[in-house]
């Protein structure tokens, strides 16, 4: 046989409505990913001046080492996590069931994170925690479902782009939180205005501070909550029910109705078809390289992506948004940093995304992920030589290099690693596969933004940092760092280029076929 | 019994099957490796023209697909009446009704049999044998007669270590214990007896009931648990029995057919039993619940003879009274939906757990390095939200 009608139907559609509903519905993810990311930072700085102010010191309050890395860590252990255990319920329980579930706990878990158990500081931080390592639990999910689910809706001509739109939603979530976080800060300082730190260190942390990094939080599960209705009514994956249920009629059914068209249910399948397991030596003959060439480029993409907390003091230094946290309120110190944190992104990474969208049907993913990991060496190495020279006398290069390293990050490997996983693999193990490979990447992640950040600390220790120990400098972690994107550049040539073509001829589905038939 | 009912039956195809089976074995694939994905089942035969008397052909785990004959040959010796291959998988031995022989296995990596040039003249002239059984490490070979006589033969060599004329009235089983030690035998009158090898003597005779008959043994498989599973007829329902190997005192039975169990057998690694009824059912039983896993109804027209498992446990060979053999692939272990909703309740909990418990003990202090100390308060009171702004709260702690 060759391949099942339905299937034909969805690869040869043209674009509709439902793709363009399918990407907001399941970039809402991605949304709830990114604002949860990006507003974490924020919030780190005003819990610090809320409950670890210090009257002896002299300073506005900060977040220890450890607890700093706690609070911002646990969100990505939970996403590792979510992404494997999801991954495979998608491939047990279908994409449509579980895509339900994950939203629901995002949903919830962004509403708890918000709330505490308790009243003393202690039960604050641990509830914050615990729900925070769920809310990632639930965003890990997304990931392996939302790229599945999108791949198998979309037609093979602008299945790149549908898959990248979907991820690029997680640029509207950047915005998103920078934004709230403005409104809400702005709100609360126009409602309870407090003076600087160095008028007054008490005033300048009203009471009612917390309800500012609570509101922030919580309001991540208000999109997320609007497409719950929309993910429940979406019907499963036509790929799904017909190659791993084996339904093929009621596949047909599903698409006419999205499709708006009459697909005819031909269930041309023999009676047994070959079926290897994940575990087996043949899928390692089959997709072994594969499966090691999108883990490992996803893997060495995040540690350098996530790495740019590294940075984030330089930038905010170099483009003096940011004033000394003293000379601000505790929420006054919030506006400036949404704001900060959102402009920069907007010029860094958001960009990306969507030179990404247009260019991926037309020049295909393999080239677009080689340049990205050539540039983003390049340019990781134009920031490292120069680095003190740079950091001291030419800010302003110093920023075009960073937003270009984050440019081609996202014009790039970070868009490329998403989308490829999702087309490689058989229809049964195709959203485990990619739990597994994102899972690998949040790996790389946890590396990047702690690992580097204690690597980077100075050799002497005179310089540094309270709460870290002795590292390797920042010289040598931006110089591994430009290693790692070296050696994503390599890897890519694991990874076969998937352009144009259907997912069934990508996975060898159809010949798997053909040799029962 | 619970655990069959919540089976699902399994329909026989007629995929898998051959007819004129006598007796039949796993044996390797020519060349192949640890996880090969075929093997070759080989049957002797009751075939009509004797050129097909021993067949070879190969069975795919991943497809589940038996391939035509690959290879036959028809020693002058006449019918087959029992197989087993060395545990090395190098070769065959094949014993027929007055003589036996043995067959190498993969002669210079084909796929195929060579008569063996060895003579084993001690191994002639025996008689029929019901059955017969390679020890796990492959130094001894047991063979149980039709008359009752049990013998165990040193292997390569021959040489006779125990030689037992009247054991049974008639054997009906066999089989060696994991380290060699022990050796069970069943026979038609109904009795169980266990043989100490190194002894070289009768060890002791299973105690049972009054209507209680013994049919096949096997011992456990599993280091770690010395056990011996006895099937047990009583009144006409096939049970298993559990003994300790330490003291040999019965650990309990189980019903796990409706019908005599007519065939046994365990799988490598132990965790498995196979089970064949008279009725020509096949069962496959979970060894740590005592549970029927897997159902496979009216495998063969006519009672179970024979049953073996694949080196890894994949799948099951069973041989029929019919002359019928087949090849069944066990399922794999599949989740159910609301073992996975559970699980993940489960982690929820046990997550919940361990921040609590993280909460309450003295690390939770020291992680967070409170500059107050634990009773700081995070939340102020509600007059402080609506309040002055810039007014002190003694409850902030300052």
């Amino acid at each position: 046989m060759a391949q099942l009608e339905v299937l034909s139907a969805l690869d040869k559609a043209k674009t509709q409505w439902y793709h363009f509903t399918a990407i907001i519905i399941a970039g809402m993810g991605f949304f709830t990913d990114a604002y949860d990311l990006f507003s974490i930072p924020i919030v780190t700085r005003l819990l610090g001046r809320i409950y670890y102010y210090d009257p002896l010191t002299g300073k506005p309050g900060s977040l220890p080492a450890n607890v700093n890395a706690a609070v911002n860590g646990v969100a990505l252990c939970g996403t590792l996590a979510g992404q494997l255990f999801f991954g495979w319920l998608g491939d047990k329980l279908g994409r449509k069931k579980v895509y339900g579930m994950t939203l629901m706990m995002m949903v919830v878990s962004a509403l708890a994170s918000g709330l505490s158990f308790g009243h003393t500081a202690a039960s604050v931080m641990t509830t914050l925690c615990f729900f925070r390592f769920w809310l990632g639990f639930g965003i890990g999910g997304d990931y392996p479902l939302s790229a599945t689910i999108m791949s198998e809706y979309a037609n093979t001509r602008t299945r790149g782009a549908f898959i990248a739109a979907v991820f690029a939603m997680q640029g509207t979530g950047i915005l998103c939180a920078g934004a709230v976080g403005c409104i809400v800060s702005a709100i609360y300082n126009h409602a309870v205005p407090a003076p600087p730190f160095n008028v007054d260190p008490v005033a300048s942390v009203p009471n009612s501070a917390d309800f500012v990094w609570r509101a922030i939080l919580m309001f991540g599960a208000v999109p997320a909550a609007a497409t719950y209705y929309y993910r429940m009514k979406m019907p499963e994956t036509a790929r799904f029910t017909a190659l791993v249920a084996g339904n093929a009629k009621q596949a047909a059914q599903d698409m006419s109705s999205v499709l708006q068209m009459e697909v005819q249910a031909i269930q041309t399948r023999t009676e047994k078809r070959i079926e290897y397991g994940l575990f087996s030596a043949e899928f390692f003959r089959r997709h072994g390289a594969h499966l090691l060439g999108t883990t490992s480029c996803w893997f060495l993409l995040d540690v350098a992506f996530y790495s740019q907390n590294l940075f984030q003091k330089d930038v905010y230094t170099a483009v003096g948004w940011l004033p000394s946290s003293s000379s601000m309120s505790a929420v006054q110190e919030v506006f400036k940093i949404s704001r900060a944190q959102s402009l920069i992104a907007l010029c860094s990474t958001v960009p990306g995304y969507w030179v990404t969208v247009f260019l991926i049907d037309r020049i295909g993913r393999f080239k677009i992920q080689l340049q990205g990991f050539f540039f983003m060496t390049v340019f990781m190495l134009g920031l490292t030589i120069p680095y003190d020279h740079l950091k001291k006398h030419n800010s302003t290069g110093f920023l075009v290099m960073y937003a270009l390293t984050f440019f081609f990050a996202n014009f790039g490997p970070n868009s490329t690693t998403f989308i490829v996983p999702a087309e490689l693999f058989p229809a049964r193990f195709r959203s485990t596969c990619h739990g597994i490979s994102a899972a690998a990447g949040k790996a790389g992640a946890i590396i990047g933004s702690f690992g580097f950040l204690y690597a980077a600390q100075s050799p002497h220790q005179a310089e540094v940092e309270a709460g870290y120990s002795k590292g390797i400098g920042i010289k040598n972690a931006l110089l591994i760092l430009a290693a790692t994107n070296a050696c994503g550049f390599f890897c890519t040539f694991l990874v076969p280029e998937t352009n144009q073509l259907s997912l069934e001829e990508l996975s060898g589905e159809n010949d798997e076929n053909a040799q029962s038939a | 019994m619970n655990g069959q009912r919540r089976v699902k039956y399994t329909r026989p195809t007629t995929r898998n099957e051959d007819s004129g089976a006598v007796c039949g074995a796993w044996a390797p694939r020519a060349g192949s490796v640890t996880d090969s994905p075929s093997a070759l089942v080989l049957l002797g035969r009751d075939d009509e023209e004797w050129s097909k008397a021993i067949t070879l052909r190969e069975y795919n785990f991943d497809s589940d697909t038996i391939s035509d004959i690959i290879y036959s040959i028809s020693p002058e010796d006449g019918l087959p009446l029992r197989l087993a291959v060395h545990p090395s998988g190098d070769g065959v031995i094949c014993f027929f009704a007055n003589s036996c022989k043995f067959f190498e296995i993969n002669p210079k990596g084909a796929c195929k049999l060579k008569a063996s040039e060895r003579e084993l003249p001690l191994l002639q002239g025996l008689g029929i044998q019901n059955c017969i059984c390679f020890s796990g490490d492959g130094s001894l070979l047991a063979t149980g007669g039709k008359d009752g006589h049990l013998r165990i033969f040193a292997w390569p060599s021959c040489e006779i270590a125990l030689d037992e004329s009247q054991s049974h009235r008639s054997i009906q089983d066999i089989d060696f214990s994991l380290d060699s030690g022990y050796l069970a035998s069943t026979g038609e009158e109904g009795a169980c007896r266990v043989w100490n090898i190194v002894e070289l003597e009768s060890l002791v005779r299973l105690e049972r009931e009054k209507d209680e008959k013994f049919g096949y043994c096997r011992f456990s498989r599993d280091g770690t648990q010395a056990f011996l599973f006895v099937s047990i007829t009583r009144g006409k329902r096939g049970y298993v029995g559990v003994w300790n190997m330490m003291d040999w005192s019965k650990l309990g039975l189980k019903k796990l057919a409706d019908a005599s169990i007519s065939a046994l057998a365990i799988s490598r690694d132990g965790k498995s039993l196979g089970l064949g009824t008279i009725e020509g059912d096949v069962a496959v039983v979970l060894v740590r619940r005592m549970e029927v896993t897997q159902l496979i109804g009216s495998a063969h027209s006519l009672s179970v003879t024979g049953l073996e498992f694949s080196k890894h446990g994949r799948s099951l060979l069973s041989l029929g009274a019919d002359s019928s053999a087949r090849v069944s692939r066990l399922k794999k272990f599949e989740w159910k939906e609301w073992q996975l909703y559970a699980m993940l309740l489960g982690m929820i909990a046990f997550s919940g757990l361990l921040f609590l418990l993280f909460f309450q003990s003295s690390l939770s202090d020291d992680f967070w390095q409170f500059p107050m100390g634990r009773e700081q308060p995070a939340r102020p009171p509600r007059e402080a939200i609506w309040g002055h702004p810039g007014s002190l709260d003694e409850s902030y702690g300052l």
